[in-house]
């Protein structure tokens, strides 16, 4: 399998090493009254999803870059790849606009 | 006390082989320096490089060269190596004169076995063991990547069309030896 990477184009996934669903970018507010249940969700609650899913890959023998990489669970297609760094950025621009 | 002068071995011992038109050998003598942007400091360390070594910042998977044995090789969106030859002194406290605050400095020289295959089957051995793709259009003169050969970190670098250096950890230089030797056998 090939990885489109948006900045060093197709590369192996061998090089990838895969983390899993990419809502772990939505770490809840630990201040916040609810927080004991938003980590308790966070940390143990996953959708099985069989279709479009948006998950972490790391790129260990390569640039050492995070990546959110949209794959069908049915047929490993990849639909789009992005910087981790650039979807983090754009959720934390959104929460504060 | 004792008299003693210490002289420092390099990783393979000067290593240097010939496999038919294609020549392998240990690059030894290399200060390398690995360099990682300041935060929010990335356009005044670039202009700083380009001011005071005459290089500018290079884009991931690309070199920047002065001659032949000073380069910056693009690793990373915010990290990069320079790579000189070995000036006898601490490169680090060099550099960082020369770039102050916008840079995190770290002295690599000794972390790595270099590599450097030189010869028309270069591309031939590599592509058996080399995930990246070789093509002169995919990834020609003045590219360099990071990857993995027979499962070992590697940095490649094509510094012109037929000679690659391939930077590995100094820890298991000899295995890395042995998967190119293998390689450059089986051709």
């Amino acid at each position: 399998m090939l990885i489109d990477h948006p900045l060093l184009g197709l590369r192996d996934a061998a090089e990838f090493v895969y983390l899993g669903d990419a809502a772990l970018l939505n770490r809840p507010d630990a201040s916040s009254a609810d927080a004991l249940d938003s980590f308790h969700d966070y940390l143990h609650l996953r959708d099985n999803v069989a279709g479009e899913h948006r998950e972490l890959w790391y790129h260990e023998q390569g640039d050492r870059s995070w990546l959110v990489i949209t794959r069908n669970t049915l047929t490993h297609a990849i639909t789009a790849v992005e910087l981790a760094r650039d979807v983090a950025m754009n959720l934390r621009e959104g929460a504060n606009s | 006390m004792a008299d003693l002068s210490l002289e420092p071995e390099s990783a393979l011992g000067g290593y240097t082989q010939n496999f038919g038109d294609t020549h392998l050998r240990e690059v030894t003598g290399l200060d390398i320096v690995s360099i990682a942007v300041s935060s929010g400091a990335r356009d005044a360390l670039s202009t700083l490089l380009q001011e005071k070594i005459g290089l500018p910042w290079p884009a991931t998977g690309t070199i920047e060269r002065a001659g032949d044995e000073a380069a910056l090789l693009g690793l990373q969106a915010d990290q990069c190596f320079r790579v000189s030859a070995s000036q006898q002194q601490n490169p680090v406290t060099e550099l960082a004169c020369l770039v102050g605050d916008a840079a995190y400095l770290t002295d690599q020289s000794d972390s790595w076995v270099v590599l450097e295959l030189d010869g028309a089957s270069s591309v031939s051995a590599l592509e058996r063991i080399c995930p990246i793709d070789l093509s002169d259009n995919e990834f020609g003169a003045l590219n360099v990547a990071r990857t993995s050969m027979e499962h070992i970190s590697v940095i490649i670098e094509r510094p012109d069309t037929h000679r690659f250096r391939l930077y590995s950890p100094r820890s298991s230089a000899h295995s890395f030896l042995h998967a190119v030797t293998t390689s450059l056998h089986n051709l």
